[in-house]
């Protein structure tokens, strides 16, 4: 006699509605945790381009250039300090010739959000300790300068920029 | 009616689980390392961890092994100092741990899985022992270049991700001893030094929380951040202070081992400290 009405206050329909939100309330609390330990992620979102250049004339992309600058998105626990370290090349190399290439102390610019425009300049030779957006996101660009000499020899000239990143607080 | 209140409810039901479920993590297209920091028990000696490619291109993937640890420089940043060949006075788990794979390709949308086996030395005294685990991703594909007569450039990107790697024999403990601790308040940022030394056999893994009070008591502003104490540092804190008025305030300061990040079950428990320093804004 005692069950009865309690069973009455919950039927199929109800408890089904209350299967669906308890199931997402699990989603997001282990989303949640996921986010709490969420590990560090660098990607590369955009190459520095120079394309081509001419021998004798250096050719310099500005980090506020938003088609040439390159750009790196980092993401991770909202708020987290993480440091990020940029190796540069000092030059490029084709085959048996090396170009220069330059990276000024306003090469590299930093924003929470994903706005060119609103980016704070750093050195990028320099080891950068800052924290990620309360949505744990952080957007890097570079500008830098090649300084091919006169007697330049044509060729495709490549390198590699590494990107390290690391929580500073592990 | 009850038909039709039937399925009028489900559909509200399932908006609302939708509505929650837009609030769970979105994951990004990167190569993708989980976790972000690796405990070995020397009972088992064994870890791993999961790469995931979510990028849209094959990236070709490399493990390694170095001995560091977070340092801070002269003006209190931090940053992590690796040592190519660290002496014995240094306790190095770096030359004793291999990683299998040790390079992976991964195609779009694969995973894999990467385990950690430990050979320490037979004598191996009890305490936790240190390595950095680097993890180096790259576009499998070269870059394109063909010659021409003009000089053509063309610049790729390399990633690298650092996690902290520990490795616990016997009994750990740890703590932290708090030498020093300054504040000021500069235009809209408190500066906040801390000179900390670490305790016991073990890196202090911990966070500091800051909570700014008002005369009343009140709260105006809470901030946290993780701290790692391997040997010492002397970390200078810039919390924003933006929008908070003139005026004089207390600021507690509360150094723990409670983090949300590292599993409880890893935890080292310290005792917590607290402190609090009057501060002057504006």
């Amino acid at each position: 006699m005692s069950t009865a009405p309690a069973l009455r206050l919950y039927p199929r329909r109800q408890l089904r509605q209350w299967f669906i939100v308890a199931a997402a309330i699990v989603c997001t609390v282990t989303g949640a945790r996921q986010l709490a330990s969420q590990p560090i992620r660098p990607r590369g979102l955009q190459d520095l381009q120079f394309g081509n250049v001419l021998p004798g004339f250096p050719t310099a992309v500005s980090r506020l250039d938003a088609v040439n600058a390159g750009k790196f998105g980092i993401r991770g626990v909202n708020n987290a300090e993480v440091q990020v370290d940029l190796t540069l090349p000092a030059s490029l190399v084709s085959g048996g010739s090396n170009l220069t290439v330059q990276f000024g102390p306003a090469d590299g610019g930093y924003a929470l959000r994903d706005r060119i425009n609103e980016s704070l300049p750093f050195d990028p030779t320099v080891p950068l300790v800052t924290n990620l957006s309360n949505r744990g996101r952080l957007f890097i660009w570079l500008g830098g300068t090649v300084v091919p000499t006169p007697v330049q020899a044509p060729g495709a000239y490549s390198g590699t920029i590494v990107l390290t990143a690391a929580y500073t607080g592990n | 009616m009850r038909l039709l209140q039937k399925y009028l409810c489900l559909p509200r039901s399932l908006f609302l689980a939708t509505a929650i479920l837009a609030v769970s993590p979105l994951v990004t297209k990167a190569v993708l390392v989980s976790p972000h920091a690796l405990f070995i028990d020397h009972h088992t000696r064994t870890a791993q961890f999961t790469l995931a490619n979510s990028s849209e291109q094959a990236e070709e993937v490399e493990i390694a092994l170095r001995f560091g640890f977070p340092e801070t420089d002269s003006l209190g940043n931090p940053y992590v100092k690796l040592i190519e060949d660290p002496g014995a006075e240094f306790p190095s788990a770096a030359d004793w741990i291999r990683a299998f794979p040790r390079r992976v390709r991964l195609d779009p949308g694969q995973r894999q899985v990467v385990r950690f086996l430990a050979t320490p030395p037979e004598d191996l005294e009890d305490r936790e022992y240190w390595s950095r685990v680097i993890v180096t991703s790259r576009r499998s594909e070269p870059l394109r270049a063909t010659a021409d007569t003009a000089v053509r450039i063309g610049l790729t990107f390399e990633m690298r991700t650092i996690l902290a790697l520990m490795y616990r024999k016997g009994r750990v403990h740890t703590g932290v001893e708090l030498h020093d601790l300054r504040a000021a308040a500069t235009d809209d940022t408190l500066e906040v030094w801390l000179a900390l030394k670490r305790e016991g056999n073990a890196a202090f893994l911990g966070s500091a929380r800051f909570t700014l009070l008002d005369g009343s008591g009140n709260t105006v502003r809470h901030w946290q951040t993780a701290l790692a104490v391997y040997y010492s540092l002397n970390r200078r804190l810039r919390l924003p202070l933006d929008q908070v008025q003139a005026g004089r305030y207390r600021l507690h300061v509360e150094l723990s081992t409670a983090r949300e990040d590292i599993p409880a079950t890893r935890v080292l428990p310290t005792p917590t400290i607290d402190r609090t320093l009057e501060i002057d804004v504006g």
